[in-house]
């Protein structure tokens, strides 16, 4: 077949990818082949050899007949009969050795009771039984040998090829008897409509898997193909750079209390009792201040009180109460005991310090604070922990006063619904009140306590109002918010956890 | 806080309810008492009382620390209010104090209480209270202790003397007579309580009049004046101590709680020697305290507007009792209660009588700016440049154990002994040492995941401490680990330089031999010439210590050290500046 200058011309301008290339050569060595076939062939993804013949269909260099064919299956019933003869043919079988009774000869042939009455029916149909007393036998054996025998061969040879040459009337008669199921299905079979001598004409396209700064600028991306991504690809995980999430909560909270006024104040992770204890009008042998409640270290065992006024205040206010108004503690107050250092059990020992320093009211304050002390590590204890403390120093400050502010903690901080107070304990304050809040997903949370600093603890700083000072337990915030039912948790080894575990923005109590 | 077990029904027939409380009511009235339910309730038993645990959150109020004195105070508010009854007549008993008490156990109070009517569980109630009272108020027997004893089979006077520590009796559970120093070695009470008496050759007893031994104060009774059953009705009560208020308060805390059972109080006669440090007296001193309070520095205090006669009716309700003086508030109090010492108390009292969410919270008027520390906000600076260098931040304790910060990173203990904050009284081997740096955390982190995929980038930053002469120095650090079979020294560099030229930093490298590194890869940071960090390649001995099987690149930072950073250290012994 000649082909005219133009259709030559544009076969050489042709360009096709590798693939697609790969597929029409493979076609060219075929009369004609089945799509399934060819894909076998080719040893291709089915998918994409679809998208190959779509494009060269319509590049117009093949065709796609559309073929119908009768498929035939052998039913359950044909796969029975294959495998152990028709119903007509076993009786006729047991007949062939002489009359039996109708009852023995169904025993005999060990068919199912369906089979065996549709088996006796055809044989008498035929003429080729007779039934006298309830005795069978074969009433024409000239036929009996052959009968239904080519029945039997097709069901067989349907079995092995899939009966694509049976006769229609034979197909019937099977279907009508149940031995096969006959579908319709569709084939398609591909064709070369161009001379298979031109395909070498047509040159092979690239296809590239990056786009690449070269290609943009000498403009090559215009003659290659891109390969497409597959969309069901995962890619790579990426590890993101991220805060710890309890950092960030603590990150969060600072947040909300500057938005409420307060500024923040820090202190050093080893205290002198003084600041710790003796500021706070914690009697010298008071029992908190025993070795077995707090920690304290080898070297240096002691500081150095520092020789403000203040210290001498506190002394005295402890032996008689000073000018405080107070009876005071009545013992002799040892300036040593006070400068033995500790690890810093409680946050207060810095709300110490800052009262020291303040000149002017109104001031509001908080921290939040690493302390230790000795327990016993488990789930709900540990032996370092994070308390947020502050205060409020101002004249008009009230204990109802007091009694506002948390109830604005527990709603703005923690996004509690209702509060309940309760008289609580601390010895430097007095009232001191426990807050609980409840919240509208968690229940009933335990906040924090507070209360106003007693005056022998205010007034040797110079200070001769009130002050009110609040603890809040954040680990266990946190702890509820996560539902981190390990403290230790806090502190986690797992990388896993910090790189993937999530996060909500706040520190509002809220189921996640 | 104490925490007591008590019957719902005993309490509430003694806070003169017909019928049991329900937990949910008991609770809400122990708010009156700083205390609250603890436990579910349990029982009732064959006795008929259900159990149940309560905590008392004050430590300095023992008179709360017993059902006897929690239904006393709700009494009062319910319909009785004022002072409870305080009157004993005389018991005829009488305590001779020997005058080398001075030195060991100087203090004794006693009182003699009548026609009780004891069954097991007054006595397991009793014994409860005897040793809350020990070992929180008395200090586990230091500062007081209390002892109980049949009365009938004592004849006054009791004498209050010391012995040698041959001296021999039988302790309570013992079928022998013991000598002083056998009951240190060989009971228990004795080898938990010698400490208080071992550095004394001779040791207090108590013994009547014919030389019935009573007990040993504070170690143990005798086996038989010193037993108390349900066949006792008659008890001698004696506090010993070494203080003497503190002796009184916690005779007066159990005697009180008897005379609320229906116990006849008498009083014992202390005859102290002449030229002791303290007068012959008769126990228990029951006589009730004042203090005078101005009703407008209450009402000013808790911003409230009581009148004064409200005030007075409030403090009634609270087992107190008040009257007008003038303008003023004459408040008297039980002797127990040692722990009201200023007007600010009472406003205490006041506030809970009227209960606080009756009161009612009022706004804070105050407007003042809220800011972060300045070190806070530089660290999350450096916090924000690391995690845009893609590092994952961890939070490691502050506590680590001491061979971390040696051993395991090929430092000497040395260093640590001349520069490290150790624990003296540790409560575990893991936890030791207050970490100087930040690294030692980091590596031990990374060893606990080397089942996670590579490479690892982390960092971390906070405050660590060391001593500095007599002082002890907090202040910031940052460090960060890279694990992987990729990283290095140079990988390590880049974040260096990028931390630092964000920041406005220049800095320089000196080579270091500093135990964490590969010789030739480690390196000091140099910043306006003063050492702020180093950064390397960790050393393989190192890696192996931990079992990490991966390339480990470290750097770690002072940041108090960074000048324009204000991440300022803090010394301990430094004087607050005033701000």
């Amino acid at each position: 077949m000649d082909m005219p200058q133009e259709e030559l011309y544009t076969m050489s301008h042709l360009e096709l990818t590798p693939d697609h290339l790969n597929v029409l050569t493979k076609i060219s060595e075929f009369e004609s082949i089945l799509v399934p076939d060819l894909t076998q062939k080719l040893g291709m993804d089915r998918g994409k050899v679809e998208g190959c013949l779509a494009t060269l269909i319509d590049l117009e260099l093949i065709q796609r007949k559309q073929n119908s064919l009768l498929e035939r299956r052998l039913t359950k019933r044909g796969l029975k009969a294959a495998k152990k003869g028709l119903s007509e043919r076993q009786i006729l079988e047991v007949l062939s050795k002489g009359p039996i009774h109708i009852k023995d000869l169904g025993s005999e042939t060990n068919i199912d009771k369906t089979d065996f009455t549709a088996g006796i029916g055809i044989l008498k149909k035929a003429q080729l039984i007779k039934i006298e007393k309830g005795h069978v036998s074969i009433a024409n054996p000239d036929d009996a040998g052959s009968f239904s025998l080519d029945i039997q061969n097709t069901i067989e040879k349907i079995r092995n090829d899939g009966g694509v040459q049976v006769n229609s009337s034979m197909s019937n008669e099977l279907e009508k008897r149940g031995f096969i199921e006959i579908k319709e299905t569709s084939i398609y079979t591909i064709f070369l409509i161009i001379d298979k001598t031109k395909i070498d004409m047509i040159k092979s396209k690239k296809e590239v898997t990056k786009l690449t700064p070269q290609m943009l600028a000498n403009g090559s991306w215009r003659d290659v193909n891109f390969k497409p991504y597959s969309l069901t690809t995962k890619p790579r995980k990426i590890y993101a750079g991220r805060y710890h999430p309890y950092r960030q909560f603590l990150d969060h909270l600072r947040l909300k209390l500057i938005g409420l006024g307060f500024q923040e104040m820090k202190g050093p992770l080893i205290e002198q009792e003084f600041w710790n204890f003796d500021a706070l009008f914690a009697a010298q042998d008071h029992a908190s201040r025993e070795d077995s409640d707090i920690l304290l270290i080898k070297q240096p065992s002691y500081g150095k009180l520092n020789d403000r006024e203040y210290v001498k205040n506190v002394a005295k206010t402890h032996e008689d109460g000073w000018k405080t108004g107070s009876k005071g503690l009545r013992y002799r107050w040892d300036p040593r005991k006070a400068a033995r250092l500790l690890l810093r059990p409680q946050g207060t020992s810095i709300s110490a310090r800052t009262m020291s320093k303040i000149n002017n009211p109104p001031a509001k304050y908080f921290s939040i604070a690493r302390n230790f002390r000795p327990d016993q590590i488990d789930a709900t204890h540990d032996i370092e922990f994070d308390q947020t403390e502050g205060i409020i120093c101002d004249p008009s400050i009230t204990f109802r006063d007091l009694l506002g502010m948390l109830k604005t903690f527990a709603i703005e901080v923690a996004g509690a619904t209702k509060v309940r107070f309760r008289p609580d304990y601390y010895p430097f304050t007095t009232p001191s009140v426990e807050l609980s809040a409840e919240h509208p997903v968690l229940g009933r949370v335990e906040f924090g306590g507070s209360g106003i600093f007693r005056p022998e603890v205010t007034q040797p700083f110079g200070i001769d109002y009130p002050v009110l000072a609040y603890g809040i337990g954040v680990g266990r915030l946190f702890m509820t918010k996560y539902k981190i039912t390990d403290i230790r948790e806090l502190f986690s080894q797992k990388l896993d956890w910090l790189r993937d575990g999530q996060v909500t923005s706040g520190i509002q109590l809220e189921e996640i | 806080m104490v925490s007591i077990e008590i019957s719902i029904e005993d309490i509430s027939s003694l806070m003169g309810y017909n019928s049991p409380l329900a937990p949910d009511e008991l609770n809400e009235l122990l708010a009156f008492t700083i205390s609250e339910v603890d436990s579910e309730p349990e029982g009732p038993d064959e006795n008929g009382h259900t159990k149940i645990a309560i905590d008392i959150k004050t430590s300095n109020r023992p008179d709360l620390w017993c059902a006897e004195g929690i239904a006393r105070v709700i009494r009062g508010r319910l319909n009785q209010p004022g002072l409870p009854p305080l009157q004993s007549e005389p018991s005829g008993f009488e305590v001779n104090v020997s005058a080398g008490l001075l030195n060991v156990r100087p203090y004794i109070g006693a009182a003699v209480v009548k026609d009780l009517t004891l069954d097991d569980f007054l006595i397991k109630q009793i014994i409860q209270l005897q040793e809350k009272v020990d070992f929180s108020y008395g200090r586990k027997r230091k500062r007081t202790s209390i002892g109980v004893y049949n009365v009938d089979m004592l004849e006054s006077p009791i004498k209050y003397e010391l012995v040698t520590r041959d001296f021999k009796f039988q302790p309570l559970q013992f079928d022998d007579e013991l000598t002083v120093d056998e009951i240190f070695d060989q009971h228990p009470k004795g080898r938990e309580y010698r400490h208080i008496l071992d550095s004394f050759e001779e040791v207090p007893m108590l013994y009547d009049k014919n030389g019935l031994v009573l007990s040993m104060p504070p170690i143990i009774n005798s086996d038989d004046v010193g037993r108390v059953t349900d066949d006792t009705s008659n008890v001698l009560i004696e506090v010993t101590g070494l203080n003497h208020q503190a002796v009184n308060v916690a005779l007066l805390v159990i005697v009180q709680a008897l005379r609320d059972r229906g116990g006849k109080v008498q009083s014992v006669k202390i005859n102290y020697p002449a030229d002791y440090s303290a007068k012959s007296e008769i126990t228990p001193l029951e006589t009730p305290e004042e203090i005078t309070v101005d009703p407008k520095d209450i009402n000013k205090y808790l911003g409230t507007n009581f009148t004064k006669k409200k005030i007075v009716d409030l403090l009634k309700k609270r087992t107190l009792n008040a009257k007008i003086v003038d303008k003023q508030i004459l408040v008297e109090f039980p002797p127990w209660r040692h722990d009201i010492l200023h007007w600010a108390d009472i406003s205490e009292e006041v506030a809970i009588s009227a209960d606080y969410n009756t009161l009612g919270p009022t706004d804070v008027q105050i407007v003042t700016p809220g800011k972060l520390d300045p070190s806070t906000e530089d660290e999350n600076l450096i916090r924000e440049i690391l995690i845009g260098l893609r590092l994952v931040e961890v939070l490691n304790y502050s506590l680590l154990d001491k061979n971390s910060v040696t051993h395991k990173i090929e430092r000497s203990e040395d260093w640590i002994k001349h520069n490290g904050i150790e624990l003296s009284n540790p409560v575990s081997k893991a936890r030791d040492i207050l970490r100087p740096e930040l690294l030692p955390g980091l590596i031990r982190f990374a060893s606990r995941n080397t089942h996670v995929e590579y490479p690892q980038r982390i960092f971390e930053t906070g405050e660590c401490a060391v001593q500095e002469k007599n002082d002890v120095v907090t202040y910031t650090m940052a460090s960060v680990l890279l694990v992987g079979a990729e990283e290095t020294f140079e990988t390590m560099l880049g974040i260096l330089d990028t931390l630092t030229r964000l920041i406005k930093l220049e800095y320089e490298l000196n080579p270091t031999d500093s135990h964490y590194y590969l010789s030739g890869r480690g390196a000091h940071i140099i910043i306006n010439q003063k050492i702020v960090g180093h950064i390397g390649e960790i050393s393989p001995r190192i890696i192996e210590n931990y079992g990490i099987e991966m390339p480990v690149a470290a750097m770690e930072i002072n940041l108090s050290l960074l000048p324009g950073l204000k991440c300022h250290e803090m010394r301990t012994n430094e004087i607050p500046s005033s701000i």
